[in-house]
């Protein structure tokens, strides 16, 4: 036996997880450009990791996802040649994030879609709910 | 077992929670769609109902819904949820749900008519 409206917990589960990926694509893309000097450690651009979770009332079915942590990526960057940038060393040089904005733009992509089929298995349960509150009537 | 719950109404209310188990299986499917590692699961019910019905004494206790996991090939990231397949079951499954409701609902009118 499980929770009244438990599906709909578990598709919240769902947009919640897509809704921290998009944040995270949301935060690289806007620090993709940081500049920084050589010195510094660059902007690391965040990627979320997710898993699976059980029901909390015991059934196989399944209980969603969720975000379990952020991994980072190399605060090396990419070291650029850039000798009229204020922070540029006496070698003319500075550091960039390691931010691929293609990477970056599937991953948006993937993060919204996922984001919407969650919606619609929201909309889809709470049909389902709807319904069955009608029995009788 | 009395008149109001004979085996159709048992046998209604047994099929509902298949489907309600269904339902939230594919809904955390399709929240794990991208969880690397997450194999899809799929539910039964229908056999374990059909053998309670079968036996005719109006017993549902037996009916189980039984989850298993997808045998499909997974993607690069270990993952087999199929976003078309789990949608469509989806709206399959909601169809299903509404006509037990409403074979609930004509059941009751019946025993509403009888009542007078």
């Amino acid at each position: 036996m499980s929770h009244v409206f438990s599906t709909l917990s578990v598709a919240t589960s769902g947009m919640g997880a897509y809704k921290t990926w998009l944040n995270a694509v949301a935060d690289n893309v806007a620090n993709m450009d940081n500049v920084v000097k050589t010195t510094d450690p660059a902007f690391q651009e965040r990627f979320v990791q997710v898993e699976a979770i059980e029901d909390p009332y015991g059934t196989d079915t399944g209980g969603g996802a969720r975000v379990v942590a952020a991994q980072f990526g190399d605060p090396n960057g990419i070291l650029a040649y850039e000798p009229n940038n204020p922070l540029a060393d006496e070698n003319g040089m500075i550091r960039r994030p390691d931010v691929d904005l293609t990477e970056q733009m599937v991953y948006l992509q993937l993060a919204q879609r996922g984001y919407q089929a969650n919606v619609s298995t929201f909309d889809r349960a709470k049909e389902a709910y709807e319904s069955a509150l009608q029995i009788g009537q | 077992m009395s008149i109001i719950s004979d085996g159709v109404t048992s046998a209604l209310h047994a099929a509902m929670n298949g489907i309600e188990a269904r339902q939230k299986a594919i809904t955390a499917n399709v929240a794990n769609l991208e969880t690397p590692g997450y194999l899809a699961r799929s539910v039964d019910f229908e056999e374990s109902l059909r053998s309670a019905i079968a036996d005719g004494d109006g017993d549902m206790s037996s009916v189980a819904a039984k989850v298993t996991e997808s045998l499909a090939p997974t993607r690069g990231n270990g993952n087999n949820v199929n976003i078309d397949f789990e949608l469509m079951a989806g709206a399959e499954n909601l169809l299903r749900q509404k006509l037990v409701v409403q074979a609930l609902n004509s059941k009751f009118s019946l025993l509403r008519t009888a009542i007078g």
